[in-house]
Formats: structure tokens, sequence, C-alpha cells
């Protein structure tokens, strides 16, 4: 008679176990799976914040050319009949690897309203550490004004430095 | 209550997986905040270390057709230059004209370390005189860029400074003080100072010595240089000479000064002197050694030196090689054994005032009448005292003078042999021929030559000529031979080399003697042999006249084929003497004129004052080379005062300290070396008072000993105390009898210093009572019987003291203080002091120097 009292107890522990083993395993499995995410997060952010802090480019020379005689390589290459150009030499200074994703010259991106061939190498180009490159493109400057020039990176660094041409 | 366990068991698992997870999460997510710190620390290292690295450009010069920059790290860190970017910026309208970079080979500075040579391997060529932007980049990324002739014609600082007023006929200095103040961080190249000297009036002025330094390499921002220049004005009151210094390149702007010729308006800058005892007074220096010619009290009867004034003879000058012999030059300290001399650990300086001897007077060879040596700036100028005027010849195509081409290293002229190249000699007076005329006595030329090829034909290398075309010439012909042909009224006479070293090479130098000798003959020498001889065979016993009107070198305006393709060098010419021995001929090929003329030792000693017995050796100096100097450079002809200041030699070392002790002196000896055949011989000049604002001529500076050598002056008690007194103007002089005086400042611990006091002028005036005048004997009750004596410009007049005293004492007054100690040695002064005929006041104190009191 006593055992009709209810379930017996060997089922309720059974239900019991299986109802804390489902949802332990579905907590463990769903902690697991956003600690990952969250891991994989932070470890491409802080790879992205690392590389960033590593990248440093140093301006090693910037040239304000008139296109005679050879003085502006790429303004004197016809068909352009712009003769002005501008040459930039970036140094790498940093540890890694930095590519050149966009240079503005005065808020103008490099090679706007330009025809392939005016502005040399394309971007984005790629400096090695310790390395430098030259970037060039046909560019009406001044005499005597103030030029402000800016690289941005493609981990989003932007160096700028300001000159004047003769 | 077994199946109540379970249930733990599970939450146990899960709360260990929970736990585990935690910890994993955590230690992740510090590992990554690790790396980001290293990387944080890292680029803060690199910024920070890019701020420490510092360096600054100290020179930057052209050399060899390249830079040659010079960098000091001034920072902690080395430095490793990676790029050197170089832009011609001459063409400033358009930009640059090109631009390279490259990685220089010298790249690497330590800290506190210079780095010299950047830039001698740039491997493009450049334009020296282009404008250039040098920018150098480290491996840090820093940069620096300066430029280098560029806007090199900006002003830049410059001054002049002279001295408003000048004594007429005195030396003057003008120093002219560049500054490098552009403000576009530009480095001024081949700084060469250039003075234009105006006049008023009758005035004139010759230069004296300078620029000194002639040029100056480079002139970084902020950097200065002054030159320096000695100039003689004229004589006449009132003129004024205007100084205008500037630079031969460069920045345009000048500096001028101007200066009035006067006497000095206040008499405490007039030229008061004063003499005694042989000697003309004038400051001096305790540790200043003037060499003498006076021999009194010395070893051996040689020269003398001492810390002390010249005399008030002429000059006097010692000739190394006199009649053959060679001199040695001896000066001895006059020293009295009564105290030791120690000289601190110093340098001791030299400085002697020579002049070059035109020909060996070992040779026995007169002077040339004409000596062209070509060895100084005044490369056209004759070395003798005819003032033969030479000029280059031919326009573009002139000669050109080269500053170290000879045999000797010294100047020289070079030919192309192109048609109308040559040197032309104008005689003086040309209606004579001057000291060139071919007259009625033996002639001789001589000289080097170098020729690059032989002509074709002939070549000239001396040619004179006569209105009426008679000729003197000497000629390289196309085998190598030499032929001396001259042609007169009645003679035409050739010798032309044969034999052994009768023909010359190309690239070699020779030295030929040609000579016309006895009635109408010829010699010819080449390198010291005797390579042709012949005589006349007319029977003309004359020596023939040939009336030179003009005179050529290295080519013939009418002859335009027969040029001289090579160097030549040391025209001289004899009017009325034949070179016509080997000895002779040989004697002079071998001499040198140039940088390394003189060798002579030079030598201090400490001797006993005695015996002479050598004791120790100051300092030795072997092997010295003096450059030949030209006295042709005084346009006065053999004159000392205008030689330039390089006639000065300087010897300096370093040495231990020297004792000279009580039974010691000091002695200097200069004398030839064992010098190479080449050497030439040279005159030393001493005490020479003539040389303007350069009495010290030759003397020996020596570290400050602990008291001076002493002088010559001896002042004995039993004697009266005199000292004649000299007024060179502008100004009449009065000076007070009470307030001038002579003071004796002991040197010795215990014994006083004693002053005297003027008491009576040329004999006249002093006290009222005539025993007072007599040295100790003053008594009260008397007085002076004038206030001061009067010496009229250029007058001068005899100053009699009384006994120097503790205690001054004069007339009118007690002796009361103890007097000078005789066996004792003062120093010794007199202050002079008074009024002059326009009511300025006079005061001058005058050292004479260490004197002995005797009794």
């Amino acid at each position: 008679m006593k055992s009709r009292r209810g379930l017996s107890t060997v089922v309720t522990s059974t239900l019991l176990l299986t109802a804390v083993a489902i949802l332990g395993a579905s907590l463990v499995s769903w902690s697991n799976s956003n600690l990952k995410s969250f891991e994989t997060q932070i470890s491409n952010t802080t790879a992205d914040v690392t590389n960033q802090a590593n990248e440093n480019l140093v301006f090693e020379n910037i040239l304000f050319c008139y296109g005679i005689n050879g003085k502006c390589p790429l303004a004197s290459a016809p068909p352009f009949t712009l003769n002005y150009g501008v040459n930039i030499t970036l140094t790498n200074t940093g540890t890694v690897g930095v590519q050149v994703a966009q240079i503005q010259l005065n808020g103008t991106s490099w090679g706007a309203n330009l025809p392939s061939g005016a502005y040399t190498p394309t971007l984005p180009a790629t400096i090695l550490p310790k390395q430098s490159m030259t970037f060039e493109q046909k560019w009406a400057w001044d005499h005597k004004s103030l030029q402000t020039i800016s690289v941005v990176t493609s981990r989003g660094s932007i160096f700028t430095t300001q000159a004047a041409p003769p | 209550m077994n199946r109540r366990g379970l249930s733990t068991v599970v939450g146990m698992v899960f709360a260990i997986i929970a736990l585990t997870t935690t910890v994993t999460y955590i230690a992740y997510s510090m590992n990554i905040l690790s790396q980001f710190d290293q990387t944080i620390v890292g680029q803060s290292q690199q910024t920070l270390n890019q701020a420490k690295e510092k360096f600054q450009v100290t020179g930057a010069a052209i050399v060899n057709n390249n830079f040659n920059i010079t960098v000091a790290n001034t920072g902690v860190l080395p430095i490793n230059f990676t790029k050197v970017w170089v832009t011609d910026t001459t063409d400033q309208n358009y930009g640059t004209d090109w631009t390279y970079s490259y990685t220089p080979i010298h790249n690497f500075v330590a800290p506190s370390a210079v780095l010299t040579n950047i830039g001698q391997d740039f491997p493009h060529p450049i334009i020296t005189t282009d404008a250039f932007n040098i920018k150098l980049v480290t491996s840090r990324g820093n940069e620096q860029q300066f430029n280098i002739n560029t806007g090199a014609s900006a002003p830049v600082f410059m001054q002049i400074n002279a001295s408003p007023t000048a004594s007429p006929g005195s030396t003057i200095q003008v120093l002219y003080t560049v500054m490098n103040n552009q403000s576009n961080n530009n480095i001024l190249l081949n700084l060469q100072p250039r003075m234009a000297v105006s006049v008023t009036g009758t005035g004139s002025y010759s230069l004296v010595s300078g620029p000194s330094p002639s040029s100056f390499p480079s002139l970084i921002p902020g950097q200065s240089v002054t030159f320096k220049w000695l100039y003689t004005v004229g004589q006449n009151t009132g003129d004024t000479v205007t100084f205008t210094a500037s630079l031969a390149s460069g920045p345009t702007n000048t500096a001028s000064t101007i200066v009035t010729l006067a006497y000095p308006q206040f008499a405490s800058q007039s030229q008061t002197s004063l003499q005694t005892q042989g000697l003309v007074c004038c400051k001096t220096n305790d540790n200043t050694m003037v060499l003498h010619q006076e021999t009194f009290d010395t070893l051996n009867g040689a020269y003398q030196l001492y810390s002390g004034q010249v005399d008030n003879k002429t000059g006097h000058t010692i000739n190394f090689v006199d009649n053959g012999i060679i001199q040695q030059a001896i000066f001895d300290t006059n020293y009295d054994n009564s105290t030791a001399v120690s000289i601190p650990q110093g340098n001791w300086v030299l400085s002697m005032y020579y002049k070059s001897v035109p020909i060996p007077s070992t040779l026995g060879i007169p002077s040339p009448d004409m000596i062209f040596l070509f060895n100084q700036s005044e490369q056209l100028l004759d070395s003798s005292t005819y003032n033969n005027q030479m000029v280059e010849g031919g326009g573009s195509a002139a000669p050109t003078f080269q500053s170290s081409c000879s045999r000797d290293s010294s100047g020289c002229f070079s030919f192309t042999g192109s048609s109308d190249q040559y040197l032309s000699v104008t005689p003086n007076p040309a209606t004579t021929g001057g000291g060139n005329e071919i007259g009625s006595n033996d002639v001789t030329v001589t000289g080097w030559f170098n020729p690059t090829t032989l002509p074709s034909s002939q070549a000239v290398i001396y040619s004179a000529y006569s209105s009426s075309s008679n000729y003197f010439t000497v000629y390289l012909l196309s085998s190598g031979q030499l032929q001396l042909t001259f042609e007169t009224p009645y003679n035409t006479i050739s010798c032309i080399s044969s034999g052994s070293g009768s023909t010359v090479k190309a690239g070699d130098w020779e030295f030929f003697v040609a000579a016309r000798t006895g009635t109408d003959n010829c010699s010819l020498y080449i390198n010291g042999t005797n390579v042709a001889s012949t005589s006349n065979s007319n029977g003309n016993t004359n020596k023939e006249v040939i009336t030179v009107n003009s005179i050529y070198i290295g080519g013939d305006p009418d002859h335009s084929s027969y040029g001289f393709n090579g160097m030549i060098d040391y025209i001289m010419y004899w009017n009325n003497y034949a070179i016509n021995t080997s000895t002779d001929a040989s004697g002079l090929d071998t001499k040198s004129y140039g940088p390394s003329a003189h060798v002579v030792n030079i030598r201090a000693d400490i001797v006993n004052a005695k015996t002479g017995t050598w004791l120790a050796n100051v300092f030795t100096a072997n092997n010295v080379v003096l450059p030949y100097v030209d006295g042709a450079a005084s346009s006065t002809g053999w004159e000392y005062k205008n030689f330039t200041e390089t006639n000065v030699f300087n010897t300096t070392g370093t040495n231990g300290a020297v004792f000279v002790g009580t039974a010691d002196r000091l002695v200097l000896n200069v004398t030839y070396a064992n010098e190479p055949s080449y050497a030439q011989d040279m005159k030393w000049d001493i005490d020479d008072i003539t040389i303007p604002n350069n009495i010290f001529t030759s003397y020996l500076t020596i570290p400050p000993p602990s008291q001076p050598f002493d002088s010559y002056y001896t002042y004995s008690l039993s004697q009266p105390l005199t000292l004649s007194v000299t007024n060179q103007g502008p100004n009449g002089i009065w000076l007070v009898s009470a307030t001038t005086r002579i003071i004796f400042q002991t040197v010795t611990p215990g014994i006083y210093s004693a002053a005297a006091v003027a008491i009576s002028d040329n004999g006249t005036g002093g006290c009222s009572s005539a025993s007072d005048n007599i040295m100790g004997t003053l008594g009260s009750g008397h007085g002076y019987t004038q206030d001061s004596y009067f010496i009229p410009v250029y007058g001068n007049t005899l100053l009699t003291f009384t006994t120097p005293s503790e205690v001054p004492y004069s007339c009118g007054s007690a002796q009361t203080g103890l007097n000078i100690q005789p066996g004792y040695h003062y120093k010794m002064y007199i202050n002079l002091s008074g009024y002059d005929d326009q009511g300025n006041s006079v005061f001058r104190t005058i050292y004479i120097g260490l004197v002995k009191v005797t009794s």
C-alpha cells in the first residue's frame, strides 16, 4: 500500500538527475561558447591595438619637384601637363609592417582626380620594418605655402606632418 | 540516504567546470594584458630613445669635390646614420635641381664622439659652387638638415675694429669679425676676407701682414671668426684711412671703419718713454726673455738674454752664415748667483724674427739684379732691389701661377706652349735696362724649368731684346738640348749643350746657367754641369752692349711658335757677373727657396754660471724647418718692418719644471742643423727697436718664473739715481717733482720696498739747499726750487731722485725710514706724474725689470 502513494523514489531521482544534467550541460555549453567568443574578440582587439601601437612611420623626406629635365619624373611624363609634383619618402621605424592605406595632401586623397600613372605606387602599399618607400604624385603646390600631409595606415594610425615648398 | 550523494557529485562536477573556466579566463586576460603592457613599454622605450638621440652638425665643407660633414654625438645613445639626403637647391624658383639619397659608409658615432668625413662617399658628382640642402637621418627616425651656400649672399653680422685714432707712422691692428647669423641654417663655406683701404689727403698706408687667417673653411650657424691685419699708416696728421672689409664670396654686406691720424689727445696716452743706461723703457713681462746684442757679463762674450727691455741702439742682425762660416747664436741670462729661479712646467715659446738671404753666402756669388722667385702671393715681385716689373702676357692664354708646383714645393708658373703665352719683364728703368742691361760686363741668367713636352722645334725659356733687334736668348730644343745665343752689333755667339748631361727630359726639373763671359764668349750649364762653352772667334775684344728694352720668359710675342710647354721657376739675372764654375752652378741648383729653406736646431740648457759646464737640458728642438722669407715682400726692399707675421717662427714644447740654481745660468742656443745641402741661409733679427709695435723682435717666452731673471740695470748707492725721460709728444709735459717717483719692490722676505722722489731736472731745480741734492743728506727746512720739470715734445730730461727709502723723503723732509738695502734685488718701476700743456693729467707707470742694488 505504501508504494502506491506516488512516483517512486527511483523515478523521481532519475527525473531529477536528468533535469540537472540537461540544464547543467546546457549552461556549461552556453558559457563556454560565450567565453570562446569573448576570448576571440579580446584576442583580435588586443592584436589590433598592439600592432597599431607598434606602427611608427617617419616622414624621412618630402621633395617638392618641378617637372623639367627629369627633376620630377612623373610630372614630366606625357601626356600629363601638370609639371609640379611631390615625392614623399616614408620610413618604417616600427617593429611591424605598415600598410599605407591612404595619403592626404591638404585633405585631398592621394591620386584623387588623377589618371592612373600620375601617382605611384598604387595604394595600399606595404612598408616592411626598417624599410623606406617613396610615394610620388603630380600635385600643384604653391611656392612657400604650407602643405599638410597625412598618411593613414590600414590599422587606422594617422601620421601627419607639414612642409613648405621652396 | 545513498541516493542523496549522487546529486552532490553532479553539483561538484559542474562547480569544478565553472571554476576552471573562470580561472582560465582570468589567466588568459592577464596574459593579454601583459602582452599589451610589453608593447606599450617597448613603444615608450623607442620614443624615449628617439628623444635621447641628439647630435649636432659641427662642420661642413667641400673637400676633394665632395661633401665633408662633421657631426658630434651630443646625446647618450650611439647613433647610426641610415640616410643622407642631398638636394641641389641652386634653382630656387623651380624647387630643386636634383635630390639624391644614399647610405653613408661612415655612419656610426658613439656618444660624445665625433664622426667626420660624412659625405665623402656621396656617389653623385656635384658642382661645388652650387647651393645644397643636406639632411642627415638616423635609424631612430631623427633628422637634421642644413644648407650650404644657400642664400649665401644674405647679409651676416660683420664688425670691423680698429683704433679710431692712430699716431702718424704707427702700425695699427684691424680686426674683422664675421658671425654666421643667417636664418636659414646655412653653413658658409671657404670664407676669404678682403680688405679695401682708402685714404684721404696725401695719406698712405702699407700692409704689414694679414689677413690672418687667410681664409676659414666653414662657419656653422652661430659661429664667428676674426681675421686680423696689420697696417702701417702714413705720416700726415689729419688724414683718414678707411678700412672696408668684405668676403670674397657669399654674404655681400661689408663693414668699415675710419682711422684718423692724430697724435693722442690725452697725455696719459702720449708716447712718454724713458731711457737709462742704455735702456729704452717699455712695458715688459717677467716671463719674456728678450734677446739682446750686448754681451756684458755673459759667458764667453756670447749674446745675452734677459727679462727686461731692449737697448737704445740700432738693430742687430745675426748672420747664421758669415763669410762662409756657420755661426752659433748663444744667449745667456745675466745672472749673478744671488737667488735661484724656479720655472714651472709649461710652454717655452721662441719667437724668431728672420729673413732669408737670396743667394747662399757660402757660394760667394753676388746677389742677382733681378730675382723672380714665384714663391709668394706676390708672385710677380722682383725680389732684388731693382723693382723690375713683370706682367703676364697672352691675355686669356696667360701662364698660370701655381702655389706648390716647383721642385721645392713653392710656387711656379705653368705654360701650355700657347702661341702668345709668356711672362713679360719691363726693366726698371726701361731706358737703361735697370739691372737687366747687357752692358760691358759679364752677365748671367739662371732658372729652373720642367718641360711637360719637348718642343717641336724650339721653345723660349728666356729672351731679351734691344730696340735694334739684338738679343740674348735661351732656348730649349726639340732634341732636349739647350741653346744660348746672343747677338751684339758685332758678334753672334751660340752655345748648344752637348756631351754628358746635355739634354733634358720632359717631366724633370732642370736648372740652367747661361752666361756671357769675357769678350763675348758664352758658357752653358745644366744642373751644375758645364755642357757648352764657346769663344768669340771674330777678333773683337770688346764686350758689346745690348740695350735691353724687353724681356720674355716662357714665350715670345715675336715668335709665336716658340711657346714653352711646362713649368718655369726662379729666374735670376746678373748684369755684372758670370757664373762660370760648376761649383757655383751646382750650388745654386741645389738650394731651396720653398717651405723647407732653413733647418736649425734650437735648445735651452742650464749651465754653471762661471764655468759654463753643462748641467741640464730644458728643451731641444732639432731639425726645425723654416720657410723661405722673401725680403722683397717689403715695398721698401730688405726692410724688416714690413715682414709679415709669418716671419715669426714659434716652436712650442711642453716641459717639466726648470730650476736655475744660484750658481747657474739659462742658455739658449740656435744653430744650423746638419742641414740638407739644399737648405738656404738666413739672417736672424734681434734687438731692433725700429720695428713698430714689435720691440721684442725675437724673444723667448717662458712659464711665469718664481722671480724674473736679472735685467742689465744695476743701481749703485754710490751714484745718484738718475733716469732719462723722453717725451714723444704730442704735448709738452711737466713732471711734478713730488709725485714722480721710482719704486723698488722687494722680492726678498724681510726686506722692505722703497721709493724715491724726483728732485732735480738735468741738474737744475732741485732742493733749495745745494746739499739736499746729495743723496741721503736732505735736511729739514729746505724746499723745492721748482714745482715741476718741463719736457718739450721730443725733448728729454735727466731726472735725479732721492735715495730710495722705506719712507720716501724729499726736499725739506728729514729721512726717517730705512734706505734701500745693497746686495738685494728689487723690481723697479718708475711712476711719472704731472700735467701737459693742454691741462691734461699725465700718469704712467713703467716696469723696468729686476735690478740689483749695490753699495
